[in-house]
C-alpha cells in the first residue's frame, strides 16, 4: 500500500482529465463559494467583468455602491469597465493596484501625481479612460472623494470579494510607487521615463501585496471572504524584452503560485481555478477566439457553470430580489415631461384668452 | 413676404413675444409683433414646412431663433430618486445639495446633447443660406419651490398625468431650484456651443428679468411652471432691437 492507493479519482490524470473531465470537480467540496445571503463584490482584469452577469442571473446579489444615476441613463454609458464592477474603479490588473485602491479608499495613500490636465478637462491617472471627466480641480476632487468613499463602502459592506489577478507587469511612479492601470501615454497622460518606471512583480511581491490587502480588509471587514482567481487572458503586450508568450506564461505562473500561497496561508481565502479550466490541456481549442487571446463565451460559460455549482443554490425568491424594481425615477421623469408638454399646448389656449 | 426686418421664430418660448404657437390652419404664417419685427408661426409641433419657410426668409433680415428650452424641466422638474447634484463650471457659486449623488457636469452635458440635434440641423441650413441668426436663450427657471409646487398641484394636467402614471401627487417633490438653475445653465452652455459652431451667437435673458442669483423674477412668470410672460417677451424684444441696432 502507498498513498496513491487511497487517492480519489480526481488525483489521477487518466481518470479525471483524459476521461470524465468535469470542471466542477476541480473545486474541493465543502462550504459553498457564495451563499444565498452574500453580498458579492469583485475586482480584477477584463475577465473579471465576465463573471458579474452570470452571478446576477443566478440570483446572487452583486453589491454595487457606485452606480449610474438612473435618471441620467439616457446618456452613453461609461467607457471600458467603469460601470462593470461594484464601484467605478474599472479594471484592476495587479495585486499592487488592488492594494493601492484599498489604501486610497481608506485614506491611507494619496498619490503625488494624482491628476493630469488634458485640454479643459482633468484626467484621473488611476481611471484614465473615464468618459465623463472633471472640468475643474474642484470638481475632480469632489468626484474622486465620492468614488473612493463608495469604494470603501463596497469593501465594508461585502461578504465576499472575488479578485481576479491579471498581470504582474505594470508602471509605477518613481516618486511614491503609485501604480497606474495603464502605462501613462497609452490611454491618457504623457509618458515620462523619469517619473514612470516599469515593474514586473515576482511571486514574493504579489504575495506581499495580497498579504497587506487581506490585513487591511480584515481591519474594516473581519468576516469578508475572498475568492482569488487568475485571468486566463494573455498579455496584450509586454514591456520586458521577452516574447509576449514567454512574458505571459511568466506572469500567469507567478500569479498562480502567489494565489496558491495566499489561499493556503489565510483562512477565508479560496482559490477558484478559472485559469486551469480555460487554459489546461483538456480545454478545447474553442475556449479561445481565433486571436488566441480573447476568451470565448463557451469558456466563460464553462467557468461559471463550475463556479455556480459550488455556490448555494439560489431559490426563486432570490431571483425575484435580483430583478431590478421598476425605477420610480422613470415615472417621475414621465410626469415632468407630460407637464412641460402640456404647458406648451396650454400656451395655445392662452392666446385665445 | 413681409417687409419687416427682424424675424422671431421657433418653439414655445416665442409665445411670450406674441408669436402664436399655432396658426389657424397649421401652415407657416407671419405675424406682426411690433414695428419692424415679425414672428413665424405654423404647425405645432413644428414641421418641415415651418422650417423651410424660415430658410426662405434667410435673406430678409436677422433671425432670432427660440429652440426648445424646457429640457431641464422635462426630465428633472421633479426630484429623481436618488437625487443628484453637480458642480456647474459656469456657476461655481451655486452650492451642492448635501446628500445628493454627485455626478460629473460632463455627463449632464452629454445628456442634453441629443436634444440639440434638430437645432444643429436648423443652424446648418440657416448658415448655408447666409442667414444672420441669433439663438435666443430660454428664460431661466423660477426659483420658488413652494409657489411652483402649489401651482403644479392645482393643475388639471398634473393631476391627470400623475394618476395615469400611478404616482401620488403628494409623493413628488419639485427639484431644488438651485439644481434646476444649474441644469438650465449647462443646457444653455451646450446650446451656445451649438450656435457658435455655426458662427452664430446667443442672446441672453434680459438682465432686468433676473434675480440676484439668476432665477426669473416673479413678475416675469407666466402662470405655468415653464414659461415666461408677456412682460418678459417685451424685454426680450427690446433686447433684440438693441442688438440689431
Amino acid at each position: 500500500m502507498h498513498p496513491y492507493s487511497k487517492a480519489d479519482a480526481r488525483a489521477f490524470w487518466s481518470r479525471s482529465v483524459t476521461r470524465a473531465f468535469d470542471a466542477a470537480n476541480l473545486i474541493p467540496g465543502g462550504e459553498p463559494l457564495i451563499r444565498r445571503n452574500d453580498r458579492v463584490i469583485s475586482a480584477g482584469s477584463c475577465f473579471a467583468s465576465n463573471l458579474v452577469p452570470y452571478l446576477e442571473r443566478e440570483g446572487f446579489v452583486y453589491h454595487r455602491t457606485e452606480k449610474r444615476n438612473p435618471s441620467l441613463s439616457k446618456a452613453p454609458g461609461e467607457n471600458l469597465g467603469y460601470d462593470s464592477f461594484s464601484a467605478a474603479y474599472g479594471n484592476v490588473y495587479t495585486a499592487r493596484q488592488m492594494l493601492q485602491l484599498f489604501r486610497r479608499a481608506c485614506g491611507e495613500f494619496v498619490p503625488k501625481e494624482d491628476r493630469w490636465l488634458s485640454g479643459d478637462t482633468i484626467v484621473d491617472p488611476f481611471r484614465p479612460g473615464l468618459r465623463y471627466r472633471a472640468r475643474s480641480s474642484q470638481e475632480f476632487d469632489l468626484l474622486t472623494a465620492q468614488h473612493l468613499r463608495l469604494t470603501r463602502q463596497a469593501f465594508e459592506e461585502a461578504t465576499v470579494l472575488i479578485f481576479t489577478l491579471g498581470l504582474t507587469e505594470g508602471w509605477v511612479s518613481s516618486e511614491d510607487g503609485a501604480a497606474y492601470p495603464a502605462c501613462p501615454g497609452v490611454i491618457a497622460g504623457t509618458f515620462d521615463s523619469r517619473r514612470h518606471i516599469f515593474l514586473n512583480q515576482g511571486v514574493s511581491d504579489v504575495v506581499s501585496d495580497l498579504d497587506a490587502l487581506i490585513a487591511g480588509l480584515r481591519g474594516i471587514n473581519p468576516a469578508l471572504r475572498l475568492i482569488l482567481t487568475v485571468s486566463p487572458v494573455p498579455l496584450v503586450a509586454t514591456a520586458t524584452e521577452q516574447h509576449v508568450l514567454h512574458a505571459t506564461i511568466y506572469s500567469k505562473s507567478v500569479l498562480r503560485v502567489a494565489a496558491e500561497e495566499i489561499s493556503r496561508r489565510h483562512a477565508n481565502v479560496r482559490y477558484f481555478p478559472a485559469y486551469e479550466i480555460v487554459t489546461g490541456p483538456q480545454a478545447p481549442e474553442a475556449f479561445f477566439m481565433p486571436d488566441r487571446r480573447n476568451v470565448s463565451e463557451d469558456a466563460v460559460r464553462t467557468v461559471m457553470t463550475a463556479f455556480i455549482s459550488h455556490c448555494e443554490q439560489a431559490g426563486a425568491d432570490r431571483q425575484r430580489e435580483a430583478v431590478s424594481p421598476a425605477s420610480s425615477s422613470h415615472s417621475v421623469e414621465f410626469l415632468a415631461d407630460r407637464i412641460t408638454a402640456a404647458e406648451c399646448d396650454e400656451a395655445m389656449l392662452d392666446e385665445a384668452r | 413676404m413681409a417687409n419687416e426686418r427682424i424675424i422671431v421664430a421657433g418653439h414655445s418660448h416665442t409665445v411670450c413675444m406674441k408669436v402664436p404657437l399655432k396658426s389657424p390652419d397649421g401652415s407657416p404664417q407671419e405675424v406682426v409683433i411690433r414695428d419692424g419685427i415679425v414672428g413665424l408661426t405654423g404647425c405645432w409641433p413644428r414641421d418641415r414646412e415651418y422650417w423651410s419657410r424660415l430658410y426662405e426668409w434667410s435673406g430678409v433680415g436677422p433671425i432670432f431663433l427660440s429652440w426648445m428650452g424646457n429640457q431641464h424641466k422635462s426630465y428633472f422638474l421633479f426630484e429623481p430618486e436618488p437625487a443628484f447634484d453637480y458642480l456647474c463650471a459656469r456657476r461655481p457659486d451655486l452650492s451642492l445639495e448635501g446628500l445628493a449623488d454627485i455626478v460629473p457636469e460632463s455627463l449632464i452635458r452629454e445628456f442634453f446633447k441629443p436634444s440639440m440635434a434638430g437645432l444643429e440641423a436648423v443652424l446648418k441650413n440657416l448658415k448655408a443660406r447666409g442667414a444672420s441668426a441669433t439663438l435666443l436663450c430660454p428664460p431661466p427657471p423660477k426659483g420658488d419651490r413652494r409657489i411652483l409646487s402649489e401651482r403644479i398641484s392645482r393643475e388639471g394636467y398634473f393631476i391627470r398625468a400623475a394618476k395615469d402614471l400611478n404616482i401620488h401627487p403628494q409623493h413628488v417633490r419639485v427639484t431644488d431650484p438651485n439644481i434646476l438653475l444649474k441644469l438650465w445653465t449647462t443646457m444653455q452652455e451646450v446650446m451656445e456651443e451649438a450656435a457658435s459652431e455655426h458662427g452664430f451667437d446667443m442672446l441672453l435673458p434680459p438682465a432686468e428679468s433676473l434675480t440676484d442669483i439668476g432665477f426669473l423674477k416673479e413678475e416675469y412668470w407666466h402662470h405655468d411652471v415653464t414659461h415666461a410672460n408677456a412682460m418678459y417677451g417685451d424685454a426680450v424684444l427690446d433686447a433684440i432691437i438693441r442688438k440689431v441696432g
